[in-house]
Formats: C-alpha cells, sequence, structure tokens
C-alpha cells in the first residue's frame, strides 16, 4: 500500500508538471505571435478526446468489445505495445540466476493474475488515470495563471484552407456544453474573422485588431479545456476508482498462501515442549516415524476431506503410514494411493483418471531429486484434469539413513517451492513436513 | 581420424558439471544446486600446443526422459534403426520448445561422441533413471557410467549392479575429491572405451602426467623462490637526522612482517594459477592451519621445528661446517672445528628461534638517517616458510576443481609441518642450505636455489605420495 501510495503521489506530479509543462508550451508564445487556438484544441480537446477512446477501449467489457468492430484488434495491438514485452527480450541476456529470480517472480504474479487479473488491471488503469488527471489539473491551473497574470493575445491559424465560417461552426459545436448558459464564452463570427492570423505576414487579418480584442478568446479555451478534458478525465478516474474497488471486493481468497496465512492465524498455537532440553533427550527417544508440523492444526473444515495421493517415481511409502500421515497433517481421508512417474506412461494416465469426484490431489515426490519438466507437465496435465480453483498439495519426502521418513533438506525443498511458484498456479500448495523452519 | 569428443550426460542434479570440472580443471563451471544450471552444451577441448586430443563436453540433464522413449518406442522398427530414431527424435524436435535438454544433451552424441552417463551413488537407486540408460543405449555409441557421490550414504553397490547392464564401463569418480592421479585413472578407463579413441587419450594422459611433473617442478622452484627472497627481506625508511630511531622500529618491524605476507601471498597465488585454480573463495577462508597469518603464535607452534630439532639440526650443521675446516687445514685442528662447530651451532639453533631480525641506522651522507630492519636472523623462520609452503601447494596440488568451498586443511594441535618429521639428514641439508642462502645476495645465488628447488620436488613428491597411501 506504502509503496503504491508512493507511486501515486510520483504519478500526479509528474502528470502536473507534464500538464503545466503542455500549457505552457501551448499558451507561452512570448511576444512573437499570439496564442493559436488551433494548437488549443488540437492538444487539449481532440488529443484527449483520443486518448479518452483509448481508455474507453481497454475498459470496455470482453462482451461489448467483441460487438465493435475491429476494437479486439486494436485491443490486441495495443497490449503487444506493452513494455512488459520488453522486458522479456532484455532478460535472456541476464545471467542464470538472475533468470531464475525473474522466472520465480514472474511465476508468482502469473499465479495472482489467475485470481486476481481484475484488480491488477484496475489497479494500473487507476493510476493512469490519476497521471492523466493531475495533467488535466497542470495543464488548467497553468493556462489560468497565464491569462490571470500575462497579457496573452489570441488567434487562430492554419494550413488548411479553412475559412472564419467554418471555423465558427467548429467554435460553435464545441461551446454547445455552455453557450446557452454563458454565451460570452462563445467566439463570434466577428471574433473570429478578425482574429485569424497569417505567421508569414506576422499579423492579424484586420490590421486594427487590438490586443484585448484577441484577448475575448480566454474564456471559450478555458471552457474547452474544463468540458472536454478535466471533466471527463475526472469522471475516468473516478470510474477506474469505482472497478478497482469493485474488483477487490470480488477478488477471491482461495490462492494456497492465503490459506496457509488463514490457518496460522486461525487456528490456536499449542506449545507443550519444555523451555530446555533434557540432557538424556537424544538417547531416551526414539526417532519418529512420521515426523509431525508443530503447528499440525485441523484445515478449516471439520470434516476430513477426501484425497489421493501419487506416489511420484516410487516413495517407498506404506499406505498405512501416508494414511497416518496426511490424517494427522491435513485432516485429509486417503481415498487410494497411485503410482506415476515410472517407466510406464499409463501409470501417469490411470492416475490422471482416477480424480472424478472431487478428491484432493497429493503428490508425493522425491526431495532429493529436482524438480523436472516431467514432473512439471504431469501437474499441467493434473490442473487440466482436476480444473481451476482446487488445491494440489505436493510433498517432497527425504528418508533419514534409517529409512525413516523425515524433513527434507532446506534447499531441496527450496528448490520444489521456486521451480512450482514459478509455475504460476495459485492453488498449488508445497508443504514441508517435519520440523518448521 | 578427429579428435574423440565424451558427453558427459545424466539426470539433473547428479554432478555433470562437477565431474567436467574436475577432469578439465576449470573452476569457472557454474555449479550449482539449482536444477537446470546448465542449459547448453559447452565444450572443453584438451589441447597440447594446438593439438586437439579429446573434448569433453558438459550438457543439460535430461528431464523427460520416460517421454523421449515413450516416442522413441512408437516408431521403433529394428534394432539396427534404434540410432536413426534417436536422430530423428533430436530433427522433430530441434525447434519445437517440447524437449529442449534432450535435444541439447543428444546433439554431441549424435555427431559420434562417447558418452560418460553420470549417477548419484549416494542415493538409491530408481527405475525411473532407465529410461535415460536406455535412450544412450539406443544411440548405439560407446557408453561408460559414472558413480558420483554428493551425499554421505554409500548406494554404489546397486547401482553397478544396473549400470553394468547398460554400459561397458563403470567406474566409481568421486568429482569433490578426486586427486590428479585419480583424474589419470579415469581417463586411463576412457581409453578402453572405444579402441580408435585409444592412441588420443593415450597420448593425452602421458601429457597430462608431464604436467603435473611440470607443475611440481615450478611450485618447488616458486617455494624456493620465495624462502630465498624472504630471507633476503629488508625493510627501509629514511629519518631526519634528529629524529629518534627508536619511534620508529614498531612501524618499521610491521612493514617488514607486511612485505613478507605479501611476498608469501604472491608465491601461493602463482602456485594456484599454476594448478589452475583461478577462482577460491578468498574472503570466507576459515582461519585454519593454513589461512593463519604468517607470524600468529599457533603458526610457530604447529609448524617448523622444535627447540631441541633447530639445536640438533643446527649442531649437526655446525659439525659439517667446522669438519670442512677441519679438512681444509688437514686435520690439524684435531676436529676442534668440528667440535666448536657443532657447539656454536646448537647454540644459535636453541637462541635464534625467537629473534625475527635487527634494525640497524646508518647515516646519510646528504643528511638524515637510514633505518633498516632485516634480514632476519631466525632459523625458524625457512622452516615455518617451507611448512605453509608445501602445505599450501599439496593442498592446492590436490584439491578437486569441483569444490567451491575456500581451501582449508583442518587444523591440530600437535606440531604438524612436514619439516618435523623428516629425517635428521634431510633436515640438515635443508639447514646448511638456508643458512648459505642467507649468507649470499640474491643475485649470487641461482645455483643454491636451484638446488633449494629440487630439495623442495622431492618433498613435494615425497608428500602427495604419502597422502595418496
Amino acid at each position: 500500500m506504502h509503496a503504491r501510495t508512493t507511486l501515486s503521489v510520483i504519478l500526479a506530479l509528474l502528470g502536473s508538471i507534464l500538464g503545466a509543462g503542455a500549457a505552457l508550451g501551448i499558451f507561452g508564445t512570448g511576444d512573437l505571435h499570439p496564442v493559436n487556438i488551433a494548437h488549443v484544441l488540437g492538444v487539449f480537446v481532440f488529443l484527449q478526446w483520443v486518448l479518452l477512446l483509448l481508455f474507453a477501449l481497454a475498459v470496455l467489457p470482453a462482451s461489448w468489445i467483441h460487438a465493435i468492430p475491429g476494437a479486439t484488434s486494436l485491443q490486441t495491438s495495443l497490449r503487444l505495445l506493452a513494455p512488459g514485452r520488453l522486458a522479456m527480450l532484455l532478460a535472456r541476456l541476464l545471467p542464470q540466476e538472475a533468470r531464475n529470480a525473474l522466472g520465480n517472480a514472474a511465476g508468482r504474479l502469473r499465479s495472482f493474475e489467475r485470481c486476481y487479473a481484475k484488480v491488477r488491471s484496475w489497479a494500473l488503469i487507476e493510476l493512469g488515470q490519476s497521471f492523466a488527471f493531475s495533467f488535466q489539473v497542470g495543464a488548467l491551473v497553468t493556462a489560468l495563471a497565464l491569462i490571470t497574470f500575462t497579457d496573452l493575445a489570441f488567434g487562430w491559424s492554419t494550413t488548411l484552407d479553412l475559412g472564419a465560417a467554418q471555423f465558427h461552426q467548429l467554435t460553435d459545436l464545441l461551446a454547445t456544453p455552455w453557450s446557452s448558459v454563458l454565451p460570452e464564452a462563445a467566439p463570434s463570427l466577428a471574433l473570429i474573422e478578425a482574429t485569424r492570423y497569417f505567421h508569414f505576414e506576422g499579423s492579424f487579418a484586420e490590421a486594427e485588431m487590438h490586443a484585448g480584442g484577441s484577448g475575448q478568446w480566454w474564456l471559450f479555451v478555458i471552457l474547452c479545456m474544463l468540458c472536454y478534458g478535466f471533466i471527463p478525465r475526472a469522471m475516468a478516474w473516478g470510474l477506474a476508482r469505482w472497478r478497482l474497488g469493485a474488483a477487490l471486493n470480488d477478488a477471491p481468497l482461495d490462492h494456497s498462501e492465503f490459506e496457509r496465512l488463514y490457518e496460522r492465524l486461525t487456528e490456536p498455537l499449542v506449545e507443550t515442549r519444555a523451555n530446555r532440553h533434557h540432557p538424556d533427550a537424544d538417547e531416551a527417544n526414539s526417532e519418529p516415524a512420521l515426523p509431525t508440523s508443530r503447528n499440525s492444526a485441523p484445515d478449516r473444515s471439520t470434516s476430513f476431506r477426501p484425497a489421493i495421493a501419487i506416489d511420484w517415481g516410487g516413495i517407498e511409502i506404506s499406505e498405512e503410514d501416508l494414511r497416518a500421515l496426511l490424517h494427522q497433517r491435513f485432516r485429509f481421508a486417503l481415498h487410494a494411493m497411485l503410482p506415476a512417474g515410472r517407466l510406464d506412461l499409463g501409470a501417469d494416465g490411470a492416475a490422471l483418471d482416477a480424480f472424478s469426484s472431487g478428491e484432493l490431489p497429493v503428490l508425493l515426490t522425491k526431495a532429493y531429486e529436482p524438480p523436472t519438466r516431467d514432473v512439471l507437465r504431469f501437474l499441467t496435465l493434473l490442473r487440466h484434469r482436476i480444473g481451476e480453483g482446487k488445491m494440489i498439495y505436493v510433498l517432497p519426502l527425504e528418508r533419514d539413513a534409517n529409512g525413516h521418513l523425515a524433513p527434507p533438506d532446506l534447499e531441496d525443498f527450496a528448490q520444489w517451492r521456486r521451480r512450482l511458484l514459478a509455475q504460476g498456479d495459485p492453488w498449488l500448495r508445497v508443504e514441508r513436513l517435519g520440523e518448521p523452519e | 581420424m578427429s579428435a574423440p569428443v565424451f558427453a558427459v550426460v545424466g539426470h539433473v542434479n547428479k554432478g555433470k558439471s562437477s565431474v567436467v570440472s574436475t577432469l578439465t580443471e576449470d573452476d569457472s563451471v557454474a555449479i550449482s544446486r539449482t536444477p537446470g544450471t546448465t542449459t547448453h552444451c559447452r565444450a572443453f577441448p584438451m589441447r597440447v600446443d594446438g593439438e586437439l586430443l579429446f573434448t569433453l563436453v558438459d550438457t543439460p540433464g535430461f528431464e523427460q526422459a520416460r517421454h523421449v522413449l515413450a516416442w522413441l518406442r512408437e516408431r521403433e522398427t529394428s534394432a539396427a534403426d534404434r540410432p536413426e530414431g534417436v536422430a530423428e527424435f533430436v530433427r522433430t524436435h530441434a525447434n519445437g520448445g517440447e524437449f529442449p535438454e534432450e535435444c541439447e544433451l543428444l546433439g554431441p552424441i549424435l555427431e559420434g561422441g562417447g558418452i560418460l552417463y553420470v549417477v548419484d551413488g549416494s542415493r538409491p537407486y530408481s527405475a525411473e533413471y532407465e529410461a535415460e540408460m536406455e535412450i544412450l543405449r539406443w544411440t548405439g555409441q560407446p557408453r561408460m557410467a559414472l558413480v558420483n557421490r554428493i551425499g554421505p550414504e554409500d548406494h554404489v553397490e546397486t547401482w553397478t549392479a544396473a549400470l553394468d547392464q547398460y554400459f561397458r564401463l563403470v567406474r566409481c569418480f568421486d568429482a569433490h575429491s578426486a586427486d590428479p592421479t585419480d583424474r589419470l585413472r579415469l581417463l586411463d578407463a576412457v581409453r578402453v572405451l572405444h579402441e580408435p579413441w585409444a592412441p588420443a587419450v593415450e597420448r593425452a594422459i602421458h601429457f597430462l602426467e608431464r604436467e603435473h611433473e611440470r607443475r611440481r617442478s615450478h611450485a618447488a622452484r616458486e617455494i624456493a623462490d620465495m624462502i630465498t627472497d624472504m630471507q633476503h627481506l629488508v625493510a627501509e625508511k629514511r629519518i631526519q637526522h634528529t629524529d629518534d630511531p627508536e619511534c620508529y622500529r614498531e612501524e618499521l618491524e610491521e612493514q617488514y612482517r607486511a612485505q613478507m605476507r605479501e611476498r608469501e601471498a604472491d608465491a601461493r597465488r602463482a602456485i594456484e594459477a599454476l594448478y589452475q585454480h583461478l577462482s577460491f573463495d578468498r574472503h570466507e577462508a576459515h582461519l585454519t592451519l593454513l589461512h593463519e597469518d604468517l607470524f600468529a603464535e599457533g603458526t610457530w607452534l604447529r609448524l617448523g621445528l622444535g627447540r631441541q630439532e633447530l639445536a640438533t639440526t643446527g649442531a649437526l650443521g655446525g659439525v659439517l661446517l667446522g669438519g670442512g675446516l677441519d679438512a681444509l687445514v688437514g686435520g690439524a685442528s684435531i676436529f676442534l672445528g668440528s667440535l666448536v662447530g657443532g657447539v656454536a651451532g646448537g647454540a644459535a639453533g636453541w637462541l635464534a628461534k625467537g629473534r625475527l631480525a635487527q634494525m640497524k641506522v646508518k647515516g646519510l651522507p646528504l643528511g638524515g638517517k637510514l633505518l633498516s630492519y632485516g634480514p632476519t636472523k631466525s632459523a625458524q623462520l625457512p622452516w615455518i616458510l617451507l611448512d605453509r609452503a608445501l602445505l599450501h601447494a599439496l593442498a592446492v596440488s590436490q584439491r578437486a576443481h569441483a569444490r567451491r568451498e575456500a581451501l582449508s586443511l583442518p587444523a591440530t594441535n600437535e606440531r604438524e609441518g612436514p619439516s618435523a618429521s623428516l629425517g635428521l639428514d634431510q633436515r640438515t641439508k635443508l639447514k646448511l642450505l638456508f643458512d648459505r642462502l642467507a649468507r649470499k645476495n640474491r643475485e649470487e645465488s641461482p645455483n643454491l636455489r636451484h638446488e633449494l628447488a629440487s630439495q623442495v620436488d622431492r618433498l613435494l613428491r615425497s608428500l602427495t605420495e604419502g597422502t595418496r597411501s
């Protein structure tokens, strides 16, 4: 949140500065020539409408986009220009460790994307609109300041073969929202005819045109900036904030990391161990066959959830031991234990086909065997089989010298976590059995 | 016939890159527990005077062997067509991205390379490796298996029983503890993998053996040069005529010690470079015997000679010198020279242990004074230097290039330098050499340095043979 606020402030400042700069550029012509109304309309009216149109394309629901001819292609084209794509190309130049770290970060973002795509989109749009709104504020304030504290002369000049009457039609059209309330803010034909400016000659069309007369344009200019820049942008920003709030309210909470956090926060921490280690404990205590986590708290549900374990590569754990382990640690009721990851690929298929009644998959792997494309491919197929939103548990297991199950090596476990995180699956949960770190 | 190529292949994280690093003596090979560190094949050619003898290729690990084997079996026609089947697999998937690791690692094999298949003998054997072994068998190329040991457990027997069915040769090779002899032994096994490759590998073994000898003698010369330089080392400082020299004694002594440390460090770096150890993690070096300061109390307690040994060696040296005098006068001194020499030498050995050097003051013609500290008077210092240098050279020469941790030796509380276990005869020879080197100028003693280098070379050889036995 702090980072986001900081980013908002920076963008607002940047927008204001750019807006002020644009206004200075357009209005601050000095004594060389009058402020060209065509420039004002071009930058602060027509350009703003183009940008607002693009904004509308970005925020329109998919169903509406499809109804507009060419809109989908345009939306796709705009996405191709996203700066993020350049980052992927540049990442290839980085050393292996940096690429791995980026891959993990990208996977993490992808996992959130599947859950929180809308939140991310609206958050970015909201930031963009705050920048755009700040631009409008900066431009408007600067224009008002220049109009108030300097002597601006307005004129209009264009290379196009545009007569005063045609220009008057345009200004009349633009002044429609306020002409009935503030008629003086709609330029008259006489003013338009008098304030046409020729750069080559360096003079107004009518030689007798005085600065005070040319200054009559100021109210029209300010109202154009308000009506066609400031107000629409404020509305766009408001819309983005409203949609962001709605997306946050609708965001699902069944992400694996949330689930883990929720358990930790909601379940009581039960501690019964002595404060000091008994000197004879090592000799007296035998190695437990099934280590348990200190916080072996039951799952959120009060009943046992059905689970199917997949023994990847031959862990050599008996079904009985596994049943007890899953029962104690996760409150799972083991329905079956199936082999996979063997020479016979058919076993993989049979394991996938077993998931038909909503059982939770628990993949048992050898912790010391690093995660390969083979197991990742299987996890992808498993996800397709059981669908989105269902948790898949991965338990890397290790055996000690006596053949008992033991907590996996921290680095081995970290490897599994990193590689699976890079998959971008938010419902993939890797658990380390044994003493917590 | 082109030079043989050997592809080092295997499952991910089984030590392929460690094996390559050790065999090629290249500690720049990226070794990490993160799987997929090696993504592309990297060739390590062995050349002698520009002539290519053989090439080792580090490859990415198998990641989807089961699926590759299933693909091959679906299209199998006969055993004779299997190599072509593997080639067809690579052609089909080379640019597809589905099997990037397998396409990459099979490349050098399909180009005619031999196979060195690496497994981790510290982990239990499991049937899923059979897909990899079967694929390699399909290539039809000469192949051998290396049982590496990454962890403490030992499952070598079960591995060997399985590997024997797929590979012509099976050898144990611990990439992290292999010394030069182990590497040569492995190459000797590789030599018999395929008859046409034998001459090239034999030549490579021959040159590598010579290279080891050359390195040892160069290391000995480095050590001899270092000891000689240190014995002649003098630290100097100019001061004003009115300054009290005593005020500068401590500073000058520290300058002297710093120069000594720097000289020793130079020699160490030169020896490490000789053995191609260029990436030591020096910042995390533990304070073991090897990395203790040259002037630390522990160094002087545990290395060099004890008082008694110094005295005995000094006495014998004195006797020999005195005996030389007696011989010069034709025995007219009734061996008084030997007696006096022996007593003087023994006393000098006993007394000179603690004194490093003396400070001298000399007036300068144009004003001011020149303070000088050194050269050393310590009888113990050359032995300390010799012990440290021998231990360091031995550790470096025996160290496998796959290791990434700091160079160290286990510390003990006993006197453990090599010189303490030398015979009296050898100690006396060295003592005389040290004394003669100390008396002569640096430029006047090339023969003495050469002789010292020979002695050090002999010591290194016997130490190396001692560690192997």
